[in-house]
Formats: C-alpha cells, structure tokens, sequence
C-alpha cells in the first residue's frame, strides 16, 4: 500500500510534470505584444471618441432607468435637483458650461468623484440611482 | 493533503481579503470612477494555477461576498460578481487553450473583467454614453492585469519550488 502511494509520486515523475508546466510560468514575447495591442486600440478608440465628440455640448440631458427626465442648457448656470422613487438624491450644478455632481446620497458616490463635463457624449453616471447626465447637442435650445 | 488544502484555501481567502482592503486604501483616479488595481484577483490566480477551476470559483465568490459585505453594499456585491463571472470565465478559458502564461491569463482576466462590468452597466443604464469609458477601463484592465500577472507568476514559481 505504501509503496504503491510512493511510486506514484516518484521523483523523475514529477519533474517531468514540473518541466511541462514550466511554460506557464514564462512571460514571452506573446504577452508584450498582446498588451501593446490593447493598449493601441484604446489608445486609437479614444482618439477616434475624442475626434467625434471633442465639441463643446449645448445642454445636459439627464435620465432614469434609460428614460430622459429633463435637459438644461449649459449656458444657465443653475442647480438641479434629483429624487427618485425610493427617496435617494443627486444634485447636478452646472456652472461656466460644466455639468458637475455635487451630492449623491448613493451607497458609493462614485459619481461625486467624476471630474466635470462640457464636451459632446461626455456623461456623469450614478449606478445606484441610475441616473445619467450626459452633454450633447443643443437642439433643444436654439 | 486535504487538510493542507483547506489550510492554503484559507490563507488564500485571507490574501484576497486583505488585498480587498488594501485596494480600498489606493485610490486610483483616472478621471473616471471605478478603476480598481484587482490585486485581489492575485489569490484567485494563485488557486487557478495550483489547485483548479473548482477551488477557484469558491475562493472568487467568498472574497466577493466578504468583502462586498465589509468593505462595500449589495450593489457592489453584485456588480464584482459581474465582472468576477466575465474575468473568470476568460481566464479558465485561456488556461485551457494554453496560449499564455501565468501573464496572459492574468491579463485577459483584467480586461474581460472590465469589458464585463461595462456591459452590465450598459444594460442597467441602456445609454450608449457609458462606452465611452471602453478605451480607458480597456487598457486599465490590460495594464493592471498584466502586472498582477506577473506578481502571479513569480508567486507560483517559488510556490511550486517550496512545496511538495
């Protein structure tokens, strides 16, 4: 019984095991390519984002539940205040054409952290409320 | 054995706690919210490559639940789970195919973990708004999993040569 046990787990064995999962445990070129190439196509898909959308926005469109609750021009500067059903609050301040969230009642307030926006297809996000404020154009307010 | 296994699973879960919390404790700002380093994901690495899927799994969702509980709400906890599920599932695949080493993996599981959390986002906010955080939380994911990966590895190779 014992010897059986023992020759399984024989020395020479395992090596050779070892030497076929040495591989695993090699950084190769394969790596720094992948990397490099994820890393150019953000980099180009950021470009490409900030090409399309680097104008700046004529009002902020905010919305719950991926329906739009209002818009506000950019060009008043105003406070705004959000309460949904269960009673949590975000208050958005637009000012010099930035839309940002001052207050945030959610478990995280991630979206107070958000640095301000003014460009086109910029948004503020608060998932817990989830709540969107995002620039775009001013069709709304000729 | 199996009484060592249990010991490791537990000072695996232990690591991946308290690397939890030390990401807590770095704040990594990008100008958008939500990047985090993933270390935590060092330990559910470790169990990959040293013990299985199976272990792996169990230890990803204790350390979500744990620390989604300590260290955050309900609704991290279900958003970590997202992007745990994504990263998992990429990184399983990967292993198996064999392409990558340790690195790799690690990398994929970044990025899938990302990419994952974006499209859960995308689909509780159905605004096409939050894509563009995509190039950002895409290189984040790559970078952080790569460098974790490469923790990962040194790790399993000392690993490997200290134990029986």
């Amino acid at each position: 019984m014992n010897g059986k046990i023992l020759e399984k787990s024989w020395l020479p064995q395992k090596a050779e095991k070892d030497d076929k999962k040495s591989s695993e445990l090699k950084t190769g070129r394969k790596e720094y390519f992948v990397l490099a190439g994820i890393l150019l196509l953000a980099l180009v898909c950021w470009e490409g984002l900030f090409w399309k959308y680097a104008n700046p926005g004529g009002q902020v469109v905010v919305s719950r539940n991926g329906e739009q609750i209002g818009s506000y021009s950019l060009k008043k500067d105003q406070k705004l205040l959000f309460t949904n059903q269960k009673g949590g609050r975000n208050i958005l301040v637009i000012q010099d054409g930035q839309v940002s969230m001052k207050m945030a009642d959610c478990p995280d307030g991630l979206c107070v952290k958000h640095k301000p926006i003014s460009a086109i297809g910029e948004s503020i996000i608060c998932l817990p409320h989830r709540l969107v404020a995002e620039v775009t154009d001013a069709i709304d307010h000729p | 054995m199996k009484i060592k296994k249990t010991a490791f699973m537990g000072l695996f879960l232990a690591i991946a706690l308290i690397l939890s919390y030390v990401e807590t404790l770095i704040p990594l700002s990008l100008g958008i919210p939500g990047i985090k380093l993933g270390l935590a994901n060092l330990a559910v690495v470790l169990a990959l490559y040293e013990y299985g899927w199976t272990e792996a799994l169990l230890l990803n969702m204790m350390r979500i639940l744990l620390s989604g509980f300590l260290f955050g709400n309900p609704f991290t906890i279900l958003y970590s789970m997202a992007g745990a599920a994504g990263s998992f599932l990429a990184m399983l695949l990967f292993k198996k195919v064999g392409w990558f080493s340790v690195t790799g993996v690690s990398m994929v599981g970044g990025i899938c973990h990302n990419v994952s959390q974006l499209m859960v986002a995308f689909w509780v906010l159905e605004t096409t708004g939050i894509f563009f955080y995509a190039p950002v939380l895409l290189a984040a994911g790559a970078v952080t999993g790569f460098f974790n990966g490469r923790l990962a590895e040194e790790v399993v190779k000392y690993w490997r040569k200290q134990t029986i």
